[in-house]
C-alpha cells in the first residue's frame, strides 16, 4: 500500500511541478464573465495540471483591438488564448498560432459555415469560433395580423408594402435599422448589398463592388427612407440600442438588429411584450438572404511558449465542445457555433428563440476578411453614410469606394 | 582671442551636431531611402524595390490628396486669421492704459497651455450636448440647436481652426507689439501735424514699418501650420473631413504599415511634407538675415 | 495727444475682450472641475458654478495614476532640459565667441532641425529607437527632445553670450584660463538669467511635446501629461469623465501658467529675438 501511496504522490509532485498556468482574455463584466469561471473551473477539474487565468478586456472593442496590437507589436508572450472580434483574424493572423493541422481536433467541421471561415485566412486557420451573431427581422406579430398578413416579408418589397401599409395606418415608423457612421452600418449595408448579389471582393480578394447590384442595393437603402419613406430620416445617427428603443416604444414596425434586442423587447417593461417575432432578414431581387456575421473567436497567441500553446489548446477546445457551448448558451445567452446544439432539447426548453436562429445563422456571412479590415469598413462607413445623408449619389458613392478600396488593397 | 580656435571649437560643437545627425539627419535620409521600397511592419512581408512607384501612387490616394486639401485649407485661413487679429490686438495692447502688464502678461495664458490640454479643454466646450461654444454658436444662429460640431464635416475644420488661432493669436500679437514698439513716437507727431487721421496713418506709417516683423512671423507660423497634428489629432482623431497631411502620414506608418507594405508609401508622404515645408523653411531663413561673425 | 471719449471706450472694450479671449477657457476649465456631475452635464451650462465639489481633483489620483504620468514628463523634460542646456552652451559659446570656419554652415544646419516637420522623421526614429530597444524607455524620448531643442538652446543662448562683456572673458583668457573654463567659471554664472529663460522654454517644449510621446510610448503607465490627458479614458467606452479631465488640465497648467508668468520678460525677449532681431 505504501509504494502505490508514494507513487502516487510522486505522480502528483510531478503533476504539479509541471503545471502550466496561461493566461485568457476577456470581457470583464456581468453575465459573460461569471459564466467563463464557472466554465474555466470545470476545465480545471478536467485539467487539474492547467491553470488559467483571466486577464479582463475593456468594454469597448475598439480598445481591445488596440489593446492586442500594442501586444503583438511588443511581442509579449501573454495573453495566450485571446478572444478576438469575428472581423479581427485577418488582422492579427502573422501573430496567431496556425491551428490547420488541428482542423479535426477541433471538429471545425461541426461548425457553422460562415463562422468557419471567419477563421480561415489565406487557407490557413488562425482561430476557433467560439459564439456567434448575425442579423435578424424583427416585425410585429400583431400588426401584421391585423392588416392581413400570415407571414414575415420574404423579400424587400414585401417589407416595403407591409411598411408603407401599417406605418401610414397607425401612424408610426415602417422600418429601422441602422444608419450611424460606424461599423454597425457596413453590417447593415452589407445584407444589403449581398442579397442583391454583389459582393465588397471576390473569392480571389479582388475588389468587386463596382457592380450595378451595389448600386441597386444602395439606392435601395436610400429609397426606404426618401422615396418609400418608412424610415424616419434620423436613421442616419441611429446604432443598434437607438433602434431597439424606438421599435420597443411600439413607434415602428420593422427592426434590423442582432439577437441580443429580443429578450429586451419582451421583458416585462416592454411595452410590445409578446407581440414580437423574428424571421430571417427578406431576399433580394435574385432570391439571395443574406446575414451578416458576428460573433468572437478564439486564438493562440504564437510568441507563447509549446506548454503554453498545448494548454490552449485543450482549454479551446473545451470550451467550443457541445456541452460548453450549452451550457453558455443557456447560461449567458450566447449563441452557440456548433450546429448540433440548435437540436438540443435542453436548448429548446430554456431558450427556445435561439433554436430558431439557426436558420439565420446557416446563412451568415463574415465581413470581408484582409488585414486592414478596419480602413476598409472606413472607406464603405464614409461613403454609404454620405448617400444616405445624401450628400452623394449611390453611383459615385460605389464608385469612390471601389476606387479607395482597390488602393488600399494595392489593386 | 582672435586667433581661429579650431579644434576647441570643434570639440565644442561636435556633441550638437552628433546629436542633431542621429536624431534629425539621419532618419531624414532613412526616410528618402525607404520611399523607394515596398515594405510593412508585419511579419511575413518581404522588402522590395519599388522606385519612384509609392510617389506615382501619391496622385491616386484619395485620402492623400484630401489630406493635403484640409492641409492648405487650414494654414491659408488660420494664419491668415491670426495674422490679422495679431495686428490688430498688437496695436489694441501698444496703447497706454491702465493694467496693461495684466493685459500683456494674459496673453501669455493661451500659449503657455500645453496643446493637448487646451485641445480637450476646447473639446469639452464644443461637447455637442454640454458644451458652452455648442450653445453660444447655436445662440449666435451659427449652427442648429443640437448639431455636433465636432462630428460635423465642414464644421468641425472650422472648430479646429477657431482652436489654433485661439492658441496662436495672441503669441503673435505679442512678436508683432516687439516690432510696433521700435517705431519712433515722432514719425507719428509729424504725420499728425500734417494732418494724417488714424487710418492713414496706420496704413502709411504702422503697417509699412511692421511688414517685415510680420513677413517674418508669417512663413513661422505658415511653417507649423502646415505640420499641424496635435489639435487635430485630439480634437477629431482626424475624422469628418479634418484629417491634414501630419495625421494622415502617422495613420500610414504607424497604423497602417501594420497590416500591410505601407511603411515605404509612408516614407513617401513624409518626404512630400518635407519638400513642402522645406520650401518655406528656406524662405525664412533668407527672411532672418543671419549675422554671425 | 488727447483720445475722445468713444476711442477710450471702444479701447477698454477691446482690453476686455482680449482678457476674455486669453482667459475665458482656463477658467472654464476650472468651474468645470469643481462642479458636481449633475451640475457639469447640463444643457445650459452655467457661466458661475451652483455648487462646489473638489472631488474631481481627489479622483483624478486615486481613479487613475496620473501622478506617475506628471513623474514620467518630469523626468523627461527635467534631462531634456539639462542636456539641452549643456550641449547647447556649449556650441552657442563657441559660436558666440570662437572664430572657425563653416560657422554659419553649422548654425543653418541646427537651425534647419528646428523647420523638420516632426512626422517626416517619425517613421524612421520609431524604428530605429525600435531596434534599439528604446520604445517605451524615458531615453527614447529625451534624446530625440534634446535634438528638437537644440536649435532653441543653440539660438537663444549664442545670443545671450554675445551680449556679455568681452572684457571678463578676455581678462581670463590672458590669466591662462581655456576656453572651456572660461565658459564653465565666468560665462555661464553672468548669463543666469539667460539660463534660466531658456531652459523654462525648453522644459515647456519638452513637457508640451505630443507626437513622439504618442508614438514611442506605447505602455498607459509611461505616458507623459499630453498623452495621457488626450487618451483620457472613462468607465465606458462613451463618457468621459469631464470633470476629471478638466481637473487634471488645471493641475498641469496652473504651475506653467505661473512659471510663465514670473519670467515673462526673458520668454518674449527670448522668443521676439528670432522675430525681430536679425
Amino acid at each position: 500500500m505504501k509504494k502505490y501511496f508514494v507513487l502516487l504522490l510522486a505522480v502528483l509532485l510531478v503533476g504539479g511541478l509541471f503545471a502550466v498556468k496561461i493566461t485568457m482574455t476577456s470581457g470583464g463584466v456581468g453575465k459573460e464573465l461569471e459564466v467563463l469561471k464557472k466554465q474555466l473551473e470545470m476545465f480545471h477539474q478536467q485539467y487539474p495540471d492547467i491553470e488559467v487565468e483571466i486577464i479582463p478586456m475593456p468594454d469597448s472593442s475598439t480598445e481591445r483591438h488596440d489593446l492586442y496590437v500594442t501586444y503583438f507589436a511588443a511581442g509579449e508572450t501573454d495573453p495566450d488564448v485571446l478572444m478576438l472580434d469575428v472581423i479581427w483574424p485577418a488582422e492579427f493572423a502573422p501573430f496567431l498560432e496556425d491551428l490547420t493541422a488541428d482542423k479535426d481536433y477541433f471538429e471545425l467541421g461541426e461548425f457553422l459555415p460562415g463562422t468557419v471561415m471567419s477563421v480561415t485566412v489565406n487557407g490557413r486557420i488562425v482561430a476557433v469560433p467560439w459564439f456567434t451573431d448575425a442579423g435578424l427581422l424583427y416585425y410585429r406579430k400583431d400588426l401584421l395580423e391585423k392588416y392581413g398578413y400570415d407571414h414575415a416579408p420574404r423579400t424587400w418589397d414585401e417589407l416595403v408594402e407591409m411598411a408603407k401599409k401599417i406605418s401610414q395606418a397607425e401612424g408610426i415608423h415602417g422600418f429601422v435599422w441602422q444608419g450611424a457612421r460606424y461599423e454597425g452600418l457596413v453590417c447593415d449595408f452589407l445584407e444589403y448589398l449581398w442579397s442583391f448579389g454583389g459582393d465588397v471582393l471576390d473569392e480571389s480578394g479582388k475588389v468587386v463592388i463596382d457592380s450595378p447590384e451595389a448600386v441597386a442595393a444602395l439606392q435601395f437603402m436610400v429609397d426606404l427612407i426618401y422615396k418609400h419613406k418608412v424610415t424616419p430620416e434620423g436613421v442616419t445617427t441611429y446604432m443598434e440600442e437607438d433602434a431597439r428603443r424606438i421599435f420597443q416604444n411600439g413607434e415602428a414596425v420593422f427592426m434590423r438588429n442582432w439577437p441580443y434586442a429580443w429578450s429586451l423587447v419582451n421583458s416585462d417593461e416592454s411595452p410590445i411584450k409578446g407581440k414580437v417575432g423574428v424571421a430571417p432578414l427578406p431576399m433580394g431581387p435574385g432570391g439571395r438572404r443574406a446575414a451578416t456575421l458576428g460573433g468572437w473567436v478564439l486564438g493562440i497567441n504564437k510568441f507563447s511558449s509549446p506548454e503554453e500553446k498545448e494548454a490552449a489548446k485543450k482549454l479551446i477546445k473545451f470550451l467550443t465542445s457541445y456541452d460548453q457551448q450549452l451550457y453558455k448558451a443557456i447560461n449567458a445567452g450566447q449563441n452557440p457555433t456548433r450546429k448540433a446544439v440548435y437540436k438540443d432539447p435542453k436548448l429548446k426548453e430554456a431558450a427556445p428563440f435561439m433554436v430558431e436562429l439557426l436558420g439565420v445563422f446557416i446563412n451568415a456571412l463574415p465581413r470581408p476578411r484582409v488585414a486592414n479590415y478596419t480602413e476598409v469598413s472606413d472607406v464603405i462607413q464614409r461613403y454609404v453614410h454620405a448617400a444616405l445623408t445624401r450628400q452623394t449619389t449611390p453611383e459615385d458613392a460605389i464608385k469612390n469606394i471601389a476606387k479607395e478600396l482597390k488602393f488600399l488593397l494595392g489593386q | 582671442m582672435e586667433k581661429r580656435s579650431g579644434w576647441t571649437a570643434f570639440w565644442m560643437i561636435l556633441p550638437t551636431i552628433l546629436v542633431i545627425s542621429v536624431v534629425a539627419f539621419f532618419p531624414l535620409f532613412k526616410t528618402f531611402y525607404d520611399s523607394f521600397y515596398s515594405f510593412g511592419l508585419r511579419p511575413g512581408i518581404e522588402r522590395r524595390f519599388v522606385g519612384l512607384q509609392n510617389y506615382f501612387r501619391l496622385f491616386e490616394d484619395t485620402r492623400f490628396i484630401m489630406a493635403l486639401k484640409n492641409t492648405v485649407f487650414f494654414t491659408v485661413i488660420s494664419v491668415s486669421l491670426e495674422t490679422v487679429l495679431g495686428v490688430l490686438i498688437a496695436i489694441v495692447v501698444h496703447q497706454r492704459f491702465a493694467l496693461r502688464g495684466v493685459v500683456r502678461a494674459a496673453m501669455l495664458v493661451p500659449w503657455a497651455i500645453p496643446t493637448a490640454i487646451s485641445s480637450q479643454m476646447w473639446r469639452w466646450m464644443f461637447h455637442d450636448q454640454f458644451g458652452i461654444m455648442s450653445r453660444l454658436w447655436e445662440k449666435l444662429g451659427i449652427i442648429e440647436p443640437g448639431t455636433p460640431i465636432l462630428g460635423t464635416p465642414g464644421l468641425a475644420m472650422w472648430a479646429i481652426i477657431f482652436v489654433d488661432v485661439w492658441k496662436t493669436t495672441p503669441f503673435m500679437a505679442l512678436l508683432i507689439l516687439a516690432g510696433l514698439q521700435v517705431i519712433p513716437e515722432d514719425i507719428y507727431e509729424a504725420a499728425r501735424i500734417d494732418g494724417a487721421n488714424t487710418i492713414q496713418r496706420f496704413f502709411r506709417i504702422t503697417l509699412p514699418l511692421i511688414t517685415p516683423t510680420i513677413g517674418v512671423a508669417l512663413i513661422f507660423r505658415t511653417l507649423d501650420a502646415l505640420r499641424v497634428f496635435d489639435v487635430v489629432y485630439i480634437m477629431t482623431r482626424g475624422a469628418v473631413n479634418t484629417e491634414t497631411l501630419a495625421v494622415y502620414n502617422r495613420h500610414v506608418l504607424m497604423d497602417r504599415a501594420f497590416t500591410g507594405a505601407w511603411f515605404g508609401y509612408g516614407s513617401a508622404i513624409s518626404v512630400f511634407i518635407f519638400v513642402l515645408i522645406s520650401i518655406f523653411a528656406i524662405l525664412y531663413i533668407k527672411s532672418l538675415r543671419l549675422k554671425l561673425d | 495727444m488727447s483720445r475722445s471719449i468713444t476711442q477710450r471706450i471702444l479701447l477698454y472694450i477691446a482690453v476686455l475682450l482680449i482678457l476674455i479671449w486669453c482667459v475665458f477657457p482656463l477658467y472654464w476649465a476650472f468651474i468645470s472641475s469643481i462642479k458636481p456631475d449633475r451640475d457639469l452635464f447640463e444643457k445650459n451650462p452655467s457661466l458661475f458654478p451652483k455648487r462646489i465639489t473638489f472631488e474631481n481633483y481627489v479622483k483624478v489620483f486615486k481613479e487613475r495614476p496620473f501622478h506617475i504620468n506628471i513623474k514620467n514628463s518630469i523626468i523627461v523634460a527635467g534631462i531634456t532640459t539639462v542636456l539641452a542646456l549643456v550641449v547647447g552652451s556649449l556650441a552657442g559659446y563657441a559660436i558666440a565667441r570662437l572664430k572657425f570656419r563653416g560657422k554659419v554652415i553649422v548654425m543653418s544646419l541646427i537651425l534647419a532641425v528646428s523647420m523638420f516637420p516632426q512626422v517626416s522623421i517619425l517613421g524612421s526614429l520609431f524604428l530605429i529607437l525600435r531596434s534599439m530597444k528604446l520604445i517605451n524607455t524615458y531615453t527614447g524620448l529625451i534624446i530625440p527632445y534634446t535634438a528638437m531643442n537644440l536649435p532653441l538652446t543653440v539660438w537663444v543662448l549664442q545670443s545671450f553670450f554675445r551680449e556679455l562683456p568681452k572684457e571678463v572673458e578676455e581678462s581670463a583668457f590672458i590669466d591662462g584660463a581655456s576656453k572651456l573654463r572660461t565658459l564653465w567659471s565666468i560665462v555661464l554664472p553672468m548669463s543666469a538669467p539667460g539660463l534660466v529663460a531658456t531652459g523654462l522654454l525648453t522644459f515647456i517644449a519638452a513637457w508640451n511635446e505630443f507626437l513622439f510621446a504618442l508614438t514611442f510610448m506605447q505602455k498607459p503607465s509611461l505616458y507623459t501629461v499630453p498623452v495621457a490627458v488626450a487618451l483620457f479614458k472613462g468607465a465606458s467606452q462613451y463618457e468621459i469623465p469631464w470633470g476629471q479631465l478638466m481637473a487634471a488640465a488645471v493641475i498641469v497648467t496652473l504651475p506653467l501658467v505661473i512659471l510663465v508668468l514670473v519670467f515673462q520678460n526673458r520668454i518674449i525677449a527670448s522668443l521676439s529675438a528670432g522675430a525681430v532681431k536679425g
